[in-house]
């Protein structure tokens, strides 16, 4: 960098290239226009009537979606302050895993909001400040609203009371299909004693071109794109040996030579290393092992013995596959090639491989009960005579997966996000099993308590919290306009319906609702999304549309801390865009590679 | 225009003379003092940073604007280097400086222009300095004795240093954490502060109200075997550089065999070394782990790597094992937990392991982090810092930065000097006073008055960042400090307080070094003449195809 002379009267202090932008004007405002039109574009896509977008990336890669996490990730928003928001609503992906496009409405209404205030000439700090009021109003009101909570973790009607709202907004029409899935997937891989140790991980999903959504199914074990290397593909009620290491022969970490002295030392030495691999896998079948699963390469030679003794060998290159599937058939990998001692070996009731499609995959999977007892029936208690003694430990998988077909690799994509998101959403039940009424329900109701607590508020800041209790209508009023509906009628019908009620009870007046609809009072009121022509409210709490308190909790604190980050800037100081390649991506965490 | 010699030598040089260089470096100076001003204070407002790779970045910490901002300026160069000098003595207070810099500048440019000579108000520069500072001496709060400083008034400093950075509720809750995480490093009151000692760790998580003291260490990598203990009670803690994996020999070396078996053999031979160790730890492990401590864990942390065979080896006897820890961390486990690390494992015995009460692994999506906490007096802690996304992250890393630096000049200063603005007005007065005016003789008074009006600047700009009239504050704040004690500016009521009243405590050392350094830097630009650029560099033309 050189140091240069300035020659004109204005001192230049940046290098070349440096955007410095100053005041309410060029920053606030600006940067306030921004959020909005990212918002513009997201906000179609919220709801269960949310539109489809289309875009394409950088890479060309074609994305049909209406998942905001999605769509805000491929744009590659670039401006600083719409990044703010993008960065908040990544953050609730992380954090709990829907509502992101929550998170950007919410934001860049709240901002949107605060530019009328601003234009009144308050003072930017005032409108933060009466946001946090407004903040802390609005949670401590959401702990009022919580009118249902998941109780059993293991039945699946029980989580389908969450899971369904949650599909509902990404697949609207298929909620009742999917969340069926989802329920029966999440209930087999809920931990029996402790439903707080759910893990996302332990739902996967496999897409499988062709074939209708109605073909999905759940499988109790894993599904491999893959068929195994040997020419035997089934086995039944197999003991598993799963190994880390190349099931091949030994390598010497330091460069070896074969030392031959003559042409029968050459002889000697294939057959001596044929002999060795027979005698490892002979051991191996003795012990009762019927499949193999390989982290690595299976040597040809141990093919050839594998297939004589009609074992089945499966390659699973993922080492985090692979842990996943020792944790299924319940064994340890092994480092080194040998006969794993019982506690090191696994089992599974059936491994085969089907053509679903015209794709070959490998399916391990455990028995429930039911299968069980049928197969000890009908084959003459063949089952209970092969399955050894320890299986009992491993009765049931804890990974269980989805496999979803459909018709195109894009549908595939967006049922997998929805059941994606179906699965986050009871995960973040496990922390908080608490559930409000969707369908607006809530952000109406939670708009009515900020107002109050507008009115008692002192100076000021009431106005800031009177524009945030405003902001929670923009939700109805998307919904309304995403149906298709007059939303400022719906808006104005949503808030008659919860002023009326003036009790912060929930369904407060469920008896009067079933006499006459149009007569629907409360805090559960909201949105009917299946109205026409005429704005229709809906009882939310009775027509089981719940979301969980965890999701709106965090989606409200960090869409209005965004917005709160955006107000308190005043000044961007953007350097020239550094040419030459983009910054290649972390390769992951530093201690990652084995 | 009247060229200079410079000109005549090197046609292309770029040069600025007299007047002009003086205008220049005034104006460059009151530049920079714009971009920074309205970040002082608690109610300063923040800037958003964008690089050149698209990242963002939030601060009003003076020091990371300027070392951020590619400054090209030469005169903003110097005042930015100044800065970054205070920030190295004093670890705060680079915002106040690049102010009285500029005003300095802007006051003295007023006499400059009534025709007087700029060395006759450096003069009266450095009398006011020296004046100054004797008068700092005196109005500091002096600690004496043994009465070291309480816990109390530790944490006024640190809020008043971290409410500059951070919003008041998230500085109050770092306030504690900072105080204690000193408190706990600086047990030994003979020994001098490290703060090395307390490591700063961040993990994208929750948001930043989540931050806390982990009375402990906390690393981010796990255990690297999916078989090991996740959460182990009461565990001894061997740290260890040792390296357990398969080393190659230095020398080209290879092995020579001719059957299968020979060749079993060798790959046998060459993990019995490795092996041999992990026999070792596991011996220990199991020595320690018996009869009344059976259900203790073990915890081994390895600065050097673990192969997987190995950490199969070590999962298999229930020992939590992590590997290539980071140096500094090896440092700071023997102060958490005691023990001592080992760099051999010929002779492990009972004594070398540290003790601590909890060790887990915390799991955040792909990253993974490992606690090792309830450890009897520590002397190494971590402040955790918590935050949605990384310029929030980054922002209160700059913070707790400077807190830590506040506290420890506190307790090392013994002195504190009462903050919101009370020095600054209070030193101005000092500095008009007909006594002190008249030891200095000759014009050089106007560069004394001039001093003593640019103090002003730091308590007018407070005024103006909390949306106070400027002028009604200092008329207010002159009349309530009449009979010579302190007073500063309220910003919640914009009226008058007493800052130790409140709390609101500056860094002895932080006024010292900015008295000095804004003097010495206004002066130096006062005395420049001539600014030319004439390197080797700039000897080819601007733009070599225009000649043609």
């Amino acid at each position: 960098m050189a140091l240069r002379v300035p020659q004109s009267a204005g001192p230049q202090l940046f290098k070349e290239g440096y955007k410095n932008l100053q005041g309410l004007e060029e920053v606030i405002f600006r940067n306030i226009q921004a959020t909005k039109e990212m918002s513009e574009i997201t906000r179609t896509s919220f709801g269960p009537n949310g539109r489809n977008k289309m875009v394409v990336n950088h890479l060309e890669k074609l994305f049909v979606t209406n998942d905001a996490a999605t769509i805000i990730r491929e744009l590659e928003v670039v401006h600083p302050a719409a990044k703010l928001i993008v960065m908040a609503s990544q953050q609730q992906e992380a954090e709990a895993g829907d509502g992101t496009n929550y998170v950007i409405i919410f934001a860049s209404e709240l901002l949107q909001k605060a530019e009328a205030l601003l234009r009144m000439g308050l003072h930017p700090s005032e409108v933060a400040r009466g946001y946090e009021l407004a903040l802390d109003a609005a949670l401590e009101g959401l702990e009022t609203l919580a009118t249902d909570s998941v109780g059993d973790w293991t039945q699946p009607s029980e989580l389908l009371k969450a899971i369904r709202t949650a599909i509902a907004s990404k697949q609207y029409g298929q909620e009742d299909l999917l969340g069926r899935l989802v329920a029966e997937a999440v209930s087999a891989a809920m931990p029996a004693r402790d439903h707080t140790r759910f893990n996302v991980d332990n739902v996967r999903v496999v897409k499988v071109l062709g074939g209708a959504l109605a073909q999905s199914q759940v499988v109790h074990g894993m599904v491999f794109p893959r068929s195994p290397e040997t020419a035997c593909r089934r086995a039944q009620f197999a003991k598993v040996a799963v190994f880390a290491c190349p099931v091949d022969m030994g390598q010497t970490e330091t460069k070896g030579t074969v030392l031959l002295h003559n042409a029968a030392e050459m002889l000697d030495y294939t057959k001596g290393e044929e002999a060795q691999m027979e005698s490892a896998i002979r051991e191996l079948h003795e012990a009762g092992v019927k499949a193999l699963v390989c982290g690595s390469g299976i040597g040809d030679l141990a093919i050839h013995y594998l297939n004589r003794y009609d074992m089945v060998a499966v390659k699973c290159p993922s080492k985090f596959e692979l842990r996943r599937l020792s944790r299924v058939v319940g064994a340890s990998p092994l480092a080194r090639l040998g006969v794993p001692t019982p506690e090191e070996m696994g089992y599974c009731d059936e491994l085969r491989t089907d053509e679903i499609g015209g794709d070959r995959v490998t399916v391990i999977r455990q028995w429930s009960a039911e299968e069980l007892a049928a197969a000890a029936a009908a084959a003459d208690s063949e089952a209970s005579r092969q399955r050894p003694a320890f299986a009992d430990r491993i009765a049931r998988s804890p990974l269980v997966t989805v496999v979803l077909r459909g018709a195109t690799q894009n549908a595939l994509d967006d049922a997998e996000r929805a059941v994606d998101d179906g699965v986050n959403v009871v995960k973040s039940l496990t922390k908080d099993p608490r559930l409000v009424p969707g369908a607006c329900a809530a952000e109406m109701e939670l708009g009515r308590l900020v107002h109050e607590a507008a009115d008692r508020t002192p100076g000021l800041n009431q106005h800031a919290m009177k524009a945030f209790a405003q902001a929670m209508e923009v939700f109805a009023r998307t919904l309304g306009d995403n149906v298709g509906v007059d939303s400022t009628a719906l808006v104005a019908k949503l808030i008659a319906a919860h002023h009326s009620a003036g009790s912060t009870g929930s369904a407060g007046s469920a008896a009067g609702a079933d006499a006459d609809p149009a007569a629907l009072t409360g805090a559960a009121i909201g949105v009917d999304v299946d109205c026409e022509h005429e704005p229709r409210l809906v009882d939310a709490a009775k027509a089981r549309i719940l979301d969980p308190l965890a999701v709106k909790q965090w989606a409200i604190r960090y869409a209005t801390q965004a917005a709160l980050t955006v107000l308190q800037v005043d000044q961007i100081v953007m350097a020239k865009r550094a040419g030459g390649p983009k910054l290649p991506k972390q390769q992951g965490h530093w201690d990652d590679q084995d | 225009m009247a060229s200079s010699a410079v000109k005549l030598a090197n046609p292309n040089a770029e040069v600025l003379r007299r007047g002009d260089a003086l205008a220049m470096n005034i104006q460059s100076a009151r530049g920079l003092q714009n971009v920074l001003r309205s970040n002082l204070s608690p109610r300063g407002t923040l800037k958003l940073l964008v690089d050149g790779a698209n990242q963002l970045m939030l601060t009003k910490d003076g020091k990371v604007l300027l070392s951020q901002m590619q400054i090209t300026n030469p005169v903003a160069v110097m005042i930015a280097r100044a800065a970054t000098a205070q920030d190295d003595v004093a670890g705060d207070g680079t915002t106040g400086l690049v102010l009285l810099v500029g005003e300095l500048l802007k006051q003295a440019a007023v006499y400059v222009e009534e025709g007087v000579h700029p060395r006759v108000i450096t003069d009266g520069f450095d009398a006011a300095k020296a004046e100054a500072l004797k008068f700092l001496d005196q109005f500091k709060t002096q600690w004496t004795g043994d009465d070291a400083m309480d816990r109390e008034t530790l944490c006024s400093v640190a809020r008043t240093a971290l409410r500059t950075k951070l919003q008041d509720r998230l500085a109050d809750q770092m306030t504690e954490a900072v105080v204690d995480a000193v408190l706990a490093i600086h047990q030994d009151r003979s020994k001098p502060i490290d703060l090395f000692m307390v490591e700063i760790m961040k993990m994208q998580h929750r948001t930043a109200t989540d931050s806390k003291l982990v009375r402990g260490l906390v690393m981010d990598h796990g255990a690297r075997h999916p078989d090991m203990p996740k959460r182990q009670r009461n565990c001894f803690v061997l740290t260890l550089n040792v390296s357990l994996e398969y080393e190659k020999t230095e020398v080209n070396s290879g092995f020579f065999y001719s059957s299968a078996e020979q060749r079993d053999k060798l790959i046998e031979s060459e993990r019995r070394f490795v092996d041999d160790r992990l026999r070792k730890i596991v011996d220990l492990k199991n020595s320690v782990c018996s009869g009344a401590s059976k259900d203790c864990g073990f915890v081994l942390i390895n600065q050097k790597g673990i192969d997987p065979l190995s950490l199969d080896v070590l999962a298999k006897h229930g020992i939590l094992a992590l590997r290539r820890a980071k140096r500094r961390n090896m440092e700071r486990l023997q102060l958490c937990c005691g023990g001592v690390a080992q760099n051999s494992v010929d002779d492990l015995t009972p004594s070398v392991l540290g003790h601590a009460g909890l060790v887990y692994e915390h799991v955040l999506g792909e990253d993974k982090y490992t606690f090792v906490e309830e450890c009897d007096q520590p002397r190494s802690v971590t402040i955790l810092i918590k935050g949605p996304n990384g310029h929030v992250l980054q922002q209160i890393q700059d913070a707790v930065r400077d807190g830590l630096r506040a506290v420890k000049n506190a307790i090392e200063d013994r002195a504190l000097v009462p903050g919101a603005g009370a020095f600054q007005v209070a030193c101005r007065r000092h500095l008009l006073r007909p006594e002190f005016l008249r030891s200095v003789r000759g014009k050089a008074q106007m560069g004394v008055k001039a001093f003593a009006e640019a103090l002003l600047v730091i308590p007018k700009t407070i005024a103006v960042n909390g949306g106070y009239d400027p002028m009604d504050l200092l008329v207010a704040l002159d009349e309530e400090g009449q009979d010579g004690h302190a007073v500063g500016i309220d910003l919640d009521t914009g009226d008058v307080l007493d800052p130790a009243q409140q709390g609101i405590w500056d860094n002895y050392r932080v006024l010292r070094q900015q008295l000095h350094s804004c003097s010495v830097i206004a002066t130096n630009l006062l005395h420049v003449d001539e600014v030319m650029r004439a390197g080797r560099a700039s000897l080819k033309a601007p733009n070599p195809g225009e000649e043609q």
